[in-house]
């Protein structure tokens, strides 16, 4: 598990908005598919941290970059917009360090699922990366 | 033999005795003497002899800026001061020279200081992008023989 505080500010953030607990309620999920999860959900993992030190040691800029699939029986185009606008508006003070930017762009189409059953309607994946100070 | 296998991570910078943080690259200096030919009728080959003296060369620091930052203010003031008097800089490199401890324990590091004066000759600030950090390029010409400590 990741000591790093956006997986929990990405989950806080997507629990804020109203049209998107409407259809998932509680069901964000990082890392971890509950068996008893129903559709639809948002899943969500990390995959990867890409940061260069400064000559001293400093942490450098950092790039965090997440996989976040959302899986239904039914259309969620609305709920896809709403998830896009509120990670696109990830930034600021995140703990200690602060996000300068977020960006959203759809997974290329040989992505792999990984939360879901196979049997689902709809399926969307995306691709966030988060640009950071390193500081958190 | 001392050991000559040594990475750039966890080198400091001073600038008039203040550190510089967030600093991502130090471009040492090129020491030269000019060449004048002496080439006579008895020679065998085209012959040359080294001057004195040397010139050292210039210097330069690559490091994040923020216009707002106290120290980056500082070395622009200093900088654009109009007494040419108050414009002899030094820059001190520190180099980390030994590193003691066993892990788990992090390391403990000694420096060795090469320190350098002369004139700051420009001050570049980075081009503006998206996802680029913003940096400033500070260029020192050097008028003395750097001093190690």
């Amino acid at each position: 598990m990741t000591t790093s505080l956006l997986p929990i500010e990405i989950a806080t953030r997507l629990k804020l908005v109203t049209a998107i607990t409407d259809r998932v309620g509680s069901r964000v999920h990082y890392q971890e598919l509950p068996q008893s999860s129903t559709y639809p959900h948002i899943w969500f993992t990390r995959t990867g941290v890409d940061n260069e030190p400064f000559l001293g040691g400093e942490t450098g800029i950092t790039d965090e970059s997440f996989s976040l699939e959302i899986v239904s029986d039914t259309d969620e185009s609305t709920l896809l917009d709403s998830v896009i606008e509120t990670l696109e508006n990830l930034d600021g003070n995140v703990g200690d360090g602060v996000v300068f930017m977020t960006q959203v762009e759809d997974q290329s189409d040989d992505y792999f699922f990984e939360s879901d059953d196979g049997d689902a309607d709809y399926r969307h994946a995306l691709r966030i990366t988060i640009t950071h100070d390193g500081e958190m | 033999m001392a050991k000559k296998k040594k990475l750039g991570h966890q080198t400091k910078v001073l600038v008039n005795a203040t550190a510089v943080g967030f600093v991502l690259e130090f471009e040492r200096n090129e020491v030269t003497r000019e060449l004048t030919e002496v080439t006579d009728l008895e020679s065998v080959a085209v012959e040359n002899l080294d001057s004195d003296p040397p010139d050292y060369g210039s210097i330069s620091i690559t490091c994040a800026h923020d216009p707002e930052d106290t120290g980056d203010i500082a070395i622009e003031t200093f900088y654009l001061n109009d007494d040419i008097d108050e414009r002899e800089a030094t820059i001190a490199l520190k180099v980390p020279a030994s590193r003691s401890g066993t892990a788990p324990s992090a390391s403990t590091v000694t420096y060795t200081t090469i320190t350098y004066t002369g004139r700051i000759t420009s001050l570049k600030d980075s081009t503006v992008k998206s996802r680029d950090l913003l940096t400033r390029v500070i260029k020192m010409k050097l008028n003395a023989k750097p001093v190690k400590s």
